[in-house]
């Protein structure tokens, strides 16, 4: 599927091929919420 | 079935690059009235008519032309190869005599064209462009990286491709870009979207092209060489980039390019030339291995030891490609067009002898292909 890798440096080195994610679910309206990935590793939230 | 046509009309608008001073539509009027010039015909003799990129009808009233049979196929830069297969198709059935098959692309001026975008409702509308990619240089960084990944392909293969393709260019006084370059070069220049060098990607430009098609049994009676048709193929895949089944290969190359082979009867010894649409850097090296050129993670070395090159034992690209000769967007009919002049032996940087040349067309990023084998002789 496409989406995108957020919570991430935006660049090629930590943007990794086949590195772990984790879905986060993020609202753009009221009616649409579209699924995105960050490292799995990430600890925020 | 598929012996029996030839092209017998075969040019480019009078210009290429850039043209600010005519609308897509005189591109096409232009390439056309140049290949019936070819021909020694007028469009009274002409009763198929097939384009893409306008619509069929515009081109016909526009052309004063009342055909007998049209075909508006467009499914991306390859289009104009599936018209060639379908017009053989339609002449060997007997529902018209002479095709006329025009391209013309307001690509860099955009003078009378439409904006290049998929619909908010199509499928890439829906599910791939409210992530952010639209259009080449952010959908073919996907497959290049998966690619670079399985198969060790480093940067500096991928700007070989674009370094070989300007050496062609570099003997053909038409291409837009012909000052030879270095792999530094390459890697110096702009980072568009990564990998993507600014080298690394297609040329945007204006220009046209045309092809006369008619019986072969007819095409030695025409003022120039005929070259033959003698093998083609098509298919599609998606017009996602995400939903390839295999990052690394296109299902619409491994479906036309063996079909195209298979109907000619040829082996990968018989290829005298090869031309592979090349919008971006890594499109030759898909196609050398979905042709079966090359083994499978082997067409980077294969490029960089200079086989493809000029003076290597299977000359690619030879008019300098999407990435140096021109690239209007729908690049298929001057791939084709180069083929022709290889046949009939005098394209600019004319390689010996060629009997035999294939053409790979991509159509979108990897969602469609078309495949022709021309021939200096008709099929036996």
């Amino acid at each position: 599927m496409m989406t995108n890798i957020v919570d991430c440096p935006q660049t090629p080195e930590a943007l990794v091929l086949d590195m772990p994610l984790i879905v986060k679910f993020e609202d753009v309206s009221e009616e649409i919420t579209l699924p995105l990935f960050k490292p799995e590793d990430d600890e925020s939230e | 079935m598929n012996k029996g046509v030839a092209v017998v009309g075969a040019a480019e608008t009078t210009e290429l690059g850039v043209i600010p001073n005519q609308s897509q539509q005189q591109l096409h009027a232009d390439a056309a009235l140049n290949a019936l010039a070819d021909a020694g015909l007028t469009v009274k003799d002409v009763d198929g008519l097939a384009t893409a990129g306008d619509r069929p009808t515009d081109l016909a009233y526009y052309l004063g032309i009342t055909p007998k049979w049209v075909d508006g196929t467009a499914v991306g830069g390859c289009s104009f190869m599936l018209h060639v297969r379908h017009a053989v198709a339609a002449i060997m059935a007997g529902h018209c005599e002479t095709v006329l098959i025009t391209h013309g692309e307001s690509g860099r001026s955009g003078v009378g064209r439409d904006g290049f975008a998929s619909a908010p409702s199509s499928l890439a509308g829906q599910f791939e462009m409210p992530f952010g990619p639209m259009g080449p240089t952010s959908m073919f960084t996907l497959p290049v990286l998966r690619y670079m990944k399985d198969y060790g392909m480093t940067h500096e293969q991928l700007a070989m491709v674009a370094v070989v393709q300007r050496e062609w260019a570099s003997q053909n006084p038409r291409a837009s870009q012909q000052e030879p370059i270095t792999v530094d070069d390459v890697l110096n220049s702009k980072m568009i979207a990564y990998p993507f060098h600014l080298l690394e990607c297609c040329l945007v430009t204006d220009g046209g092209g045309a092809l006369i098609l008619t019986k072969s049994e007819r095409a030695k009676d025409f003022p120039q060489k005929p070259v033959y048709i003698i093998g083609t193929g098509e298919s599609v895949e998606t017009p996602m980039i995400s939903q390839m089944q295999d990052l690394t290969s296109s299902r619409a190359f491994t479906v036309a390019g063996p079909a195209a082979m298979d109907e000619a009867q040829i082996s990968h010894e018989d290829v005298d030339h090869l031309m592979v649409y090349d919008a971006f850097a890594h499109l030759p090296i898909y196609g050398l291995e979905d042709l079966g050129f090359c083994e499978r993670g082997e067409a980077p070395s294969f490029i960089w030891e200079r086989n493809t090159a000029p003076g290597g034992k299977l000359p690619m690209n030879t008019n300098g490609g999407g990435l140096s000769y021109m690239h209007s967007g729908m690049y298929g009919m001057y791939a084709m067009q180069e083929s022709v002049r290889q046949i009939r032996g005098v394209a600019p940087a004319q390689v010996p002898d060629v009997e035999v040349s294939l053409c790979l067309g991509v159509g979108g990023m990897f969602g469609a292909s078309g495949c022709i084998v021309f021939s200096s002789e008709p099929m036996l």
